[in-house]
């Protein structure tokens, strides 16, 4: 038995059954300085973030997709970092190179510039296009790309944002700046620009203020979930208080989860339900530990565990299940119901 | 620990570490004992230290004559047990600082460590052999608390550096005091002798010629009961706080180091590039 996917898929039995998913990259090249194992280590990035997305999902009435971290050698539509660590004259070719991109490409909201270099924790407006450089140490790395598309997640669950024309997409990041300098946010950067920055993510207000914790030499990322969704509810009320999100219909949402052989009549589940959030659950593996099986009988109402049994619950549920989702072969999947 | 350590000159309190350069060898042997050893006076490379400096006020009767005599021979007999720990410093001075960033872009300067204390390229050149050992970078307040917990007596200062070998005058009342104590010929007689204040003390351990500057030397002397003994502090995890690999470190040496470092202590790499010195992560 492979005890890695039992491992992933005890952490992640949420975005595991789900195709929302967007895809974003990370402009990378050897030449920029990072050692050539680096788009190796955006698995763990790239999990750490979903992870942290999955957690919000959890807490948040809206969808929030989950991101894949993609490493290229050129920039696109969904290139939104640009990552060095060089600081000499081919990175100024570099940027040139971006800076000519920015134009082709009208649907990049952002682009950052991520310079790691030791001991900084800066954010200075970029000698390019770029809409901020970002100076951190090499321990943050984790932090600052999961900081960056933490924020483009969340900005991608409200359904008005994700209409806005793309220069008010481009202008939104200079929004939040203007936000968090407004509310005077502690923030994991200290801010050295002269004019002010384009960009900033909520996220680098969410991180711990222990002195102790942030000088480890082992930093392990860590984030303020609830400080984080307060946050964003009080930017959007204050920048946006007459829209309003709309989420996909139950059918449109039920087409996003990975296809099982989802019986048609799925959406009859939800029908008469109050709005809310809930969850629906799936039975995945016939073999599941025998500790657990008479509560996943009770649960789906079977007399014997077998695979594709269905059962919606609602969020206030959710946590009385949550060890059989991790240990018991159980899946769930969110419905939001305005 | 973590990323403050490795700030640049402009930026580090530079009261806070001490550098400790040497072999490959001699990293693994610290870090596999966690101990770190003292060595002899006798074994410094500078040829002056070799023997005691001393210049009498008053050698005008036989018996003052003597006294000296009686004081040389002590201490060249037992300068053996005097021991030594070797460290640098930063030091940052503003109008250095200011010509080193000339021409170079933002970046760079954010980049650049040059003129900390692990980043001397004639340290590295003679005491880490050629760039292919280790530099630590120690907590000094740490280094303190762990030698007072361990009750070894020591003096220490930064050493001072200067033009050409002034002579220290050993005044008679001096003298007398030093001729005294060794000839009470109890065990603390050396400790004593050394270990203190004074202007003898200074001129003989604590300055060099300006020919060693670069150095920016930190000494902790302490003396041992007998010449062969060793003088160890203990628990290097409480004050080692980041270790630096050299420029031509092989890459193999990173899986080795990092077994033998706790998780408090940052492993990194120094590269010296053409135009500014950087600090890299493994």
């Amino acid at each position: 038995m492979n005890s890695l996917i039992n491992k992933i898929y005890k952490d992640f039995y949420l975005s595991l059954f789900t195709n929302d998913n967007l895809r974003r990259l990370i402009f990378w090249s050897e030449k920029c300085g990072l050692k050539k194992d680096f788009p190796y280590k955006l698995k763990d990035i790239s999990e750490a973030l979903n992870s942290v997305i999955q957690a919000l999902n959890l807490k948040v009435p809206r969808n929030i997709p989950y991101i894949s971290i993609g490493c290229v050698g050129y920039v696109n539509e969904l290139t939104r970092i640009f990552i060095r660590e060089h600081s000499n004259f081919e990175m100024k070719e570099m940027m040139l190179q971006i800076d000519s991109n920015l134009t082709s490409f009208a649907n990049i909201s952002h682009i950052l510039d991520l310079f790691e270099c030791s001991s900084a924790r800066e954010m200075y407006e970029s000698e390019s296009s770029m809409n901020c450089k970002l100076a951190f140490d090499y321990n943050f790395r984790k932090m600052v790309i999961i900081d960056v598309f933490l924020d483009v997640a969340y900005f991608n669950s409200y359904s008005f944002l994700n209409l806005l024309p793309p220069t008010e997409k481009r202008a939104f990041s200079s929004k939040k700046y203007k936000y968090f300098k407004k509310r005077g946010l502690n923030s994991f950067f200290i801010d050295e620009s002269k004019n002010g920055l384009d960009y900033y993510s909520f996220a680098f207000s969410c991180h711990t203020t222990d002195k102790k914790l942030l000088e480890s030499a082992t930093y392990e990322y860590e984030i303020d979930i609830e400080k984080y969704i307060k946050i964003w509810n009080d930017f959007i009320n204050e920048y946006y208080p007459n829209y309003h999100h709309i989420e996909k219909t139950v059918k449109e949402q039920l087409d996003l989860r990975i296809n099982e052989h989802l019986p048609n009549c799925c959406s009859e589940y939800f029908e008469n339900k109050n709005p809310g959030v809930y969850f629906l659950l799936r039975t995945e593996k016939k073999n599941i530990p025998k500790i657990y099986e008479k509560e996943v009988c009770s649960l789906f109402g079977i007399s014997e565990c077998t695979v594709g049994q269905l059962k919606v619950i609602n969020l206030e549920d959710f946590y009385k299940y949550e060890h059989l989702f991790k240990n018991a072969h159980i899946s769930a999947f969110k419905i939001v119901i305005q | 620990m973590g990323y403050e350590i490795w700030k640049t000159i402009n930026k580090v309190n530079t009261e806070k570490y001490l550098y400790h350069y040497t072999s490959m060898e001699n990293a693994y042997k610290i870090l596999y004992s966690k101990t770190l050893k003292f060595s002899d006076l006798c074994s410094t490379n500078d040829i002056f230290e070799q023997r005691p400096k001393l210049i009498f006020e008053d050698l005008s009767d036989k018996e003052n004559i003597n006294k000296a005599k009686v004081i040389r021979e002590y201490l060249t007999t037992h300068r053996k047990k005097i021991k030594i720990l070797c460290l640098s410093t930063d030091q940052f001075n503003q109008s250095d600082y200011d010509i080193m960033c000339e021409n170079l872009t933002f970046d760079q300067i954010r980049a650049n460590v040059t003129g900390r204390g692990f980043a001397l390229p004639r340290m590295w050149a003679q005491y880490a052999s050629n760039s292919t050992g280790v530099c630590l970078v120690i907590n000094k307040q740490k280094l303190f608390d762990t030698i007072k917990n361990q009750s070894i007596n020591i003096t220490c200062n930064s050493v001072k550096y200067i033009n050409s070998h002034s002579t220290h005058l050993i005044t008679n009342s001096s003298l007398n005091k030093m001729y005294n104590l060794i000839k009470s010929n109890n065990d603390n007689t050396l400790q004593s002798i050394i270990l203190c204040n004074s202007g003898f003390v200074t001129h003989n351990f604590f300055c060099k010629l300006s020919d060693w500057k670069d150095e920016r030397e930190f000494r902790i002397i302490t003396t041992a009961k007998n010449r062969d003994d060793i003088i160890e502090i203990n628990d290097i995890t409480s004050f080692i706080e980041g270790i630096v690999m050299g420029h031509n470190v092989d890459d193999l040496h990173e899986i080795l180091m990092k077994s033998l470092i706790t998780s408090n202590c940052d492993l990194r790499r120094i590269v010296f590039e053409d135009t500014i010195t950087k600090i890299k992560k493994y």
